[in-house]
């Protein structure tokens, strides 16, 4: 259950960006969570609305979009999105290399949590 | 066990404000003067896991560079974790000077207590509310300590099968304990952390017929998930496997 400090390190993020670029309202936040990470998205965007209250981050339409699973094989180095869906015992126990069917692959995306964009308000709004 | 040598842990627990990261730069994409106000797109493609994954191989480089051979061992609460380090300790007895155990907890000092018992440095590491230790941690408790004497370097991380697994510490081996007591399912139900384990020992084996556990199909469900990965059946308690485990660590 880390879900609260990374919310917090991401508004912390998000103030600091707002404030580089003298927003005065922050009103979307769009994150990327890959979907081999421990996140839980729901209680991520829990922790972002109480993060972001009483900042210049308050109400923001926060977006979260899953980051697809990318793998590399370490004999033949193809480099490959796995499409599949489902429970993640199904797909981590079938990962293979599309083009010579190893199953010795890396897993080189799949584990992030970044922070992609955010729409801000510059300038006076009255 | 040791009568002529115990020690007592040391305790460390995380600074206030400690999630402090790199600075964002972002990039304005917006028109270049507002009249009034407009609403602009911001980059800022800033990774959270970034920062804990460049601390860990700032850790690696560190053990790298001192000769020292780390382990990570994970697991749920209850699975032999800390007998497995106690144990481990008991049979180097005659290398415990090169033996440092870094032990992950919530809040308490009770697996440090333990370890120390067998007469190896220990470190407490307490994370308050956090579920896992970080790299950052782990570089934090290596500052408290004289490391000249160290070449083994055993992390007990705190009992939990789900957040440690986003959060690589930089070292060398990742060893998983389950035991047939949590069930038949753990292993099915934590992928994740099976993925990206190098060991995985299961634990209490004496215990399976009675659990009505079958330790074959645990060990297919986690080749099925890794491949790559070595596992042994112990009972640390009845002190069956655990030298063929620490024969593995190459310690």
């Amino acid at each position: 259950m880390h879900e609260f400090s990374t919310a917090v390190s991401i508004i912390e993020a998000v103030k600091r960006a707002a404030k580089d670029y003298g927003a005065t309202r922050v009103t979307g936040i769009t994150i990327q969570i890959g979907k081999l990470s421990m996140l839980n998205h729901d209680q991520l965007l829990f922790g972002l609305e109480i993060a972001a209250k009483d900042s210049v981050a308050e109400g923001a339409k926060i977006t979260i979009e899953p980051l697809s699973i990318k793998i590399r094989c370490n004999q033949c180095a193809t480099e490959s999105v796995v499409s599949q869906e489902g429970a993640l015992y199904e797909v981590l126990s079938s990962l293979t290399c599309p083009k010579c069917n190893a199953r010795d692959i890396n897993v080189i995306q799949g584990r992030e949590c970044v922070v992609k964009d955010i729409q801000a308000v510059i300038g006076d709004e009255s | 066990m040791p009568e002529d040598k115990k020690e007592k842990p040391i305790v460390i627990t995380p600074d206030e404000g400690e999630h402090h990261h790199d600075h964002a730069h972002g990039h304005h994409h917006g028109h270049s003067h507002p009249p009034s106000s407009e609403t602009v797109d911001i980059t800022l493609e800033e990774n959270f896991m970034e920062r804990n994954k460049k601390l860990a191989r700032n850790n690696l480089q560190f053990f790298e560079k001192h000769g020292i051979r780390t382990i990570n061992i994970l697991g749920s609460v209850g699975s032999g974790k800390t007998s497995l380090v106690e144990a481990i300790s008991r049979k180097l007895a005659h290398r415990r000077d090169e033996i440092l155990v870094i032990a992950g907890d919530v809040t308490t000092t009770i697996d440090a207590d333990r370890i120390a018992q067998q007469g190896v440095r220990t470190i407490q590491v307490n994370t308050g509310v956090e579920c896992h230790l970080d790299a950052k941690l782990i570089q934090k408790a290596l500052q408290s300590i004289d490391l000249a004497s160290t070449k083994i370097l055993i992390i007990e991380n705190v009992g939990n099968l789900i957040c440690p697994a986003d959060f690589p510490l930089g070292s060398h081996l990742r060893l998983v304990v389950v035991s047939v007591t949590e069930g038949p399912w753990m292993i099915q139900k934590h992928p994740v952390m099976f993925h990206e384990a190098d060991i995985l020992v299961i634990n209490k084996i004496d215990l399976a017929e009675v659990m009505e556990v079958d330790v074959d199909q645990l060990e297919r469900d986690a080749k099925q998930i890794n491949p790559k990965l070595v596992v042994f059946r112990t009972s640390i308690r009845k002190d069956i496997g655990v030298e063929a485990v620490i024969e593995h660590l190459g310690f």
